[in-house]
């Protein structure tokens, strides 16, 4: 007989929990785990009834579990949640397209409304043309720039109040750390937060926040959730990779530290004397900057001019040198020019990217 | 073969490694990867051979001194001499600094 | 999902090998050393390094109340960067003999040798020291335990946490400090709470030898590379509240006594460069992770980190050091709300925010390890003054002290006595600590009263 669940102390202990370390039964894990979800959003108060959200669906163990969790406590608590998946096709070859077969499989298990939208599609170049372009070192800067962006098209595509993503308690841990070692101090502000709002944009949230991401590949082990587990082929720089191994590291040292560093990051105030960008509307696309063109649309304008350094480091002083760029440069549609999905009887949204396209060429 | 006689000098606790010798005088072979001539590369390789009393990893990383260890050579920081590729000299008087507080 | 949302270039900050065999500086002197991206021959080296130095002590003189005539406090280790210190305090304040900016100036060395068994350091340090013909005091850390390094002066109850997590407050026990030192100590494994412990003991005995010597100002030797080291280990172990005061050039936080960091703008490299031009030795002084592995403790982990990263991009010390310094204390702050053991801010609540977010028990079942365990978790509506464990039962007065106690530290604080396995005994904390839970404890009930009262009362707390 092995040792009593700390908790219950009737079930026999099977795992050793991540963040406390305590010995623990199959069902208060479940419990302790999908309580602290749940706490999170109701002392920050994320949603109201009836809202529509969007669960940012990318296949992997994040998202996947983060959709079984939503609606497992939607239905327990009786948040009178909508909820729909959507996902973005960053159009990687090895990599996404499989891990959308993932998505959609969770599509048919949870019974959600799913929604695909494509980088092909919104910008004109899939992933895989933007790195033959580039190459490794800064791909990662377009991806995470453009996948934002999409999300939030997608978001109102489908006519929905708020975003969910799967970031987990290492992701924004890391990302503290990451923002004190490049000085960014308007991110680093940000970034603890577990609800973002910008101009006009989408309401985007975090239920994962304090959530191990050791404790989720756990949880999805234990309810057998199919997922898909391969990282991304194009990795990222050496720089983020240095702290994620410190993280680990810190985690090995100190199991709480995930929690501790997100403790602090909370806490973090800056001096009023120090300036933060403030935040406009790009020129041109519509979306929310801090600068007269957003970041997507000098990336985009950089790969369509070939010059794929444009938007990477100095954008003043790059966009000096070259020039305004010529009219008949492909841009993406303005944001308010997007057409809501509101066809209520279709209610099941599968990939529908041609559709879109004549959407949007509309106008 | 000839030798050169050179001084090699430790402090800020990293001469606890070294017999906790702060100073001392070595000959090396002038040649100790023939037919180059020796660097300091092969410096630090020999060293930890010949001088290092224990925990190679507290003083070396890879096939250079740990990050932290001040090098300086003729009271010139060995950044601006070549570092590794440094060739050592008959007479040179090499100093090791360590600035870690963790050893 | 991919938590990348955007990376900015590092390019610039990769190290590079420099062409220019000139100094930077006087363009004519061949170049000696290089700091971060610049060369510079020994003498721009020098009048560069000095510069910083004045600068950082000059801005806090102008800011200061007392002009010139400041008695001060050196805080002096012994290493290099407090070696480097004392000797650019002495050349600032003899510059004009006749105008000194410092009316006194006394160096204070704490002596941890107990730690290691090893032989005192004070010996050393003297000797060191002794070519400024300043006042030294050394000191030695047990000594916290003595009942006059307290606020009041004469303080003799101490908290006492036994095997059995059961925290009680006693009349000082007979054991000789050293004993009480090793025994607190050697009951924690975990290097990571060592540290911590040390650290901040060192911290309060400095503080309060300062405050009892009349100086107004104590100077600690942290350069740029330790506080950026700082800046991410504190923020590792949940200490991001009080880290603007623990990492700026100056902080008021200990109000009679200011501290002041006037190294704060140099690299270890810098120090160790200019102590090896200069003739300073300094005195070696092992700590408690000193030859072990990285993985010893965050401290540890945090300076292997940080120094292997600014071999690759010199820039990761001074970004993360103006990170920091663009930070600031939040105007939450208050001053009665101090932990008891590292004396540095809590906030309000912290004990709720955590009890929520790690979920240690479920409602139904009575926890079975009982009320006074150390782990301080509780359930979600404890109120300040209930059982620590979330059983409402406040009527002994074990549970009591308990609560107190655990409601007077901060977040860092009990995640660290969290660590705390105690194997030997019982541990003892130094008085001022137990002065401290005593002192908050008049205070809420003072609170209290006057809510009691509040309608009678026709003037403020102030007024009175």
């Amino acid at each position: 007989m092995g040792r009593l669940c700390v908790i219950c102390d009737k079930e026999r202990a099977i795992i050793k929990r991540p963040k406390t370390g305590q010995k623990l039964c199959k069902e208060c894990f479940y419990y302790v785990f999908e309580t602290e979800i749940h706490n999170a959003i109701i002392d920050n108060k994320l949603f109201k009834k009836g809202d529509r959200i969007a669960i940012a669906a990318s296949g992997g163990k994040d998202s996947t579990v983060l959709a079984h969790v939503m609606k497992l406590l939607n239905e327990r608590y009786q948040y009178g949640l909508e909820l729909f998946l959507l996902s973005v096709d960053e159009g990687i070859t090895g990599y996404r397209d499989d891990s959308l077969e993932t998505v959609k499989r969770n599509q048919q298990q949870y019974e959600l409304p799913l929604k695909i939208i494509s980088y092909s599609e919104l910008y004109g170049w899939s992933m895989d043309q933007i790195v033959k372009e580039v190459g490794l070192k800064n791909n990662c800067t377009f991806c995470g720039v453009f996948r934002r962006q999409a999300l939030d098209r997608g978001a109102v595509i489908l006519n929905v109040d708020h975003i969910v993503t799967g970031h987990n308690a290492d992701d924004i841990a890391e990302t503290v750390l990451m923002n004190i070692l490049r000085g960014d101090i308007a991110r680093l502000q940000r970034c603890t937060e577990i609800c973002t709002t910008g101009d006009g944009c989408i309401r985007r949230s975090k239920p994962f926040k304090y959530t191990y991401e050791k404790e989720i590949v756990m949880y999805a082990y234990f309810k057998k959730l199919d997922y898909f587990s391969t990282e991304c082929i194009y990795s990222p720089n050496s720089y983020r990779g240095h702290a994620r191994t410190f993280l680990k590291d810190l985690e090995s040292v100190r199991p709480s530290a995930i929690i501790d560093i997100i403790h602090s990051g909370e806490a973090f105030e800056i001096k009023k004397e120090v300036k933060l960008p403030t935040q406009g509307v790009c020129k041109r696309c519509g979306y929310m900057s801090s600068n007269e063109l957003c970041k997507a649309c000098v990336l985009l304008e950089g790969l369509n001019r070939g010059l794929p350094k444009l938007g990477i480091g100095k954008t003043h002083r790059m966009r000096k040198i070259h020039g305004d760029m010529p009219q008949d440069t492909a841009i993406i549609p303005h944001f308010n020019k997007i057409k809501i999905n509101d066809d209520e009887n279709n209610n099941i949204i599968i990939d529908d990217s041609n559709n879109l396209k004549e959407k949007l060429a509309e106008k | 073969m000839s030798l050169l006689k050179i001084k090699l000098s430790f402090s800020g606790g990293i001469e606890l490694l070294f017999d906790n010798i702060k100073q001392t005088s070595v000959e090396i072979p002038s040649s100790i990867n023939p037919p180059n001539s020796t660097t300091m590369k092969d410096l630090i390789s020999w060293m930890k051979d010949n001088l290092l009393k224990e925990r190679p990893e507290l003083f070396m990383s890879g096939d250079t001194v740990r990050p932290g260890i001040l090098v300086l050579i003729n009271d010139s920081d060995w950044e601006l001499e070549g570092e590794l590729e440094y060739e050592i000299k008959d007479g040179d008087d090499i100093v090791f600094i360590s600035t870690l507080h963790g050893g | 999902m991919c938590s990348i949302q955007e990376e900015t270039s590092l390019d610039l900050n990769v190290k590079f090998k420099p062409t220019t065999k000139n100094c930077v500086k006087c363009k004519t002197a061949k170049a000696i050393i290089l700091i971060r991206h610049s060369t510079y021959c020994k003498k721009c080296f020098q009048h560069v390094f000095v510069g910083k130095f004045r600068k950082n002590v000059e801005k806090s003189r102008t800011a200061s109340s007392y002009g010139s005539g400041e008695k001060i406090m050196v805080g002096f280790s012994g290493g290099p960067s407090s070696r480097a210190m004392l000797q650019l305090i002495n050349e600032y304040n003899e510059a004009i003999p006749h105008k000194r900016v410092y009316s006194e100036i006394v160096v204070c060395h704490i002596d941890e040798s107990l730690l290691l068994n090893q032989k005192s350091t004070i010996p050393l340090i003297e000797q060191s020291v002794r070519k400024y013909n300043y006042p030294f005091i050394g000191l030695y850390l047990q000594d916290i335990y003595n009942s006059d390094v307290t606020k009041s002066g004469f303080y003799n109850s101490v908290i006492e946490i036994e095997i059995d997590a059961k925290i009680s407050q006693q009349k000082d026990p007979t054991e000789s400090p050293a004993e009480k030192l090793s025994n607190l100590l050697n009951n924690i494994s975990n290097l990571t709470v060592k540290e911590d412990f040390i650290w901040y003991l060192k911290l309060c005995y400095l503080i309060d030898t300062a405050r009892k010597n009349g100086c107004t100002r104590l100077f600690l030797g942290d350069c740029s590379t330790r506080l950026s080291i700082k800046i991410i280990s504190l923020t590792s172990k949940g200490r991001g509240f009080s880290l603007p005061l623990e990492t700026s050039g100056e902080t008021n936080w200990f109000e009679d006594v200011i501290i002041t960091r006037p190294m704060k703008d140099m690299l270890s490299k810098e120090i160790g460069i200019y102590n090896q031009f200069a003739g300073l030795d300094d005195v070696y002084v092992q700590n408690v992770t000193s030859m072990m592995h990285a993985k010893a403790s965050i401290e540890r982990l945090t300076e292997d980190f940080i120094v292997g990263l600014e071999k690759e991009f010199p820039s990761t010390v001074s970004t993360i050091a103006r990170t920091g310094a663009k930070l600031t204390p939040s105007d939450s702050i208050m001053k009665e709300n101090r932990c008891v053991i590292c004396l540095m801010p809590y906030q309000e609540n912290n004990k709720i925010w955590q009890n929520r977010i790690i979920v240690m028990t479920i409602p139904s079942s009575q926890q079975s390890n009982g009320c006074n365990d150390i782990q301080l978790n509780c359930s979600k509506n404890t109120t300040s003054g209930g059982c620590i464990n979330g059983c409402n039962d406040t009527s002994n007065d074990e549970s009591m002290v308990n609560a107190e106690f655990a409601d007077s530290l901060c977040y860092a604080c009990r995640v660290d006595i969290r660590d705390i396995k105690i194997t030997n005994k019982k541990i003892i904390l130094p008085p001022y600590v137990a002065e401290g839970v005593e002192e908050r404890k008049k205070k809420i009930n003072r609170k209290q009263m006057r809510k009691h009262i509040e309608e009678y009362l026709l003037c403020s707390e102030e007024e009175l």
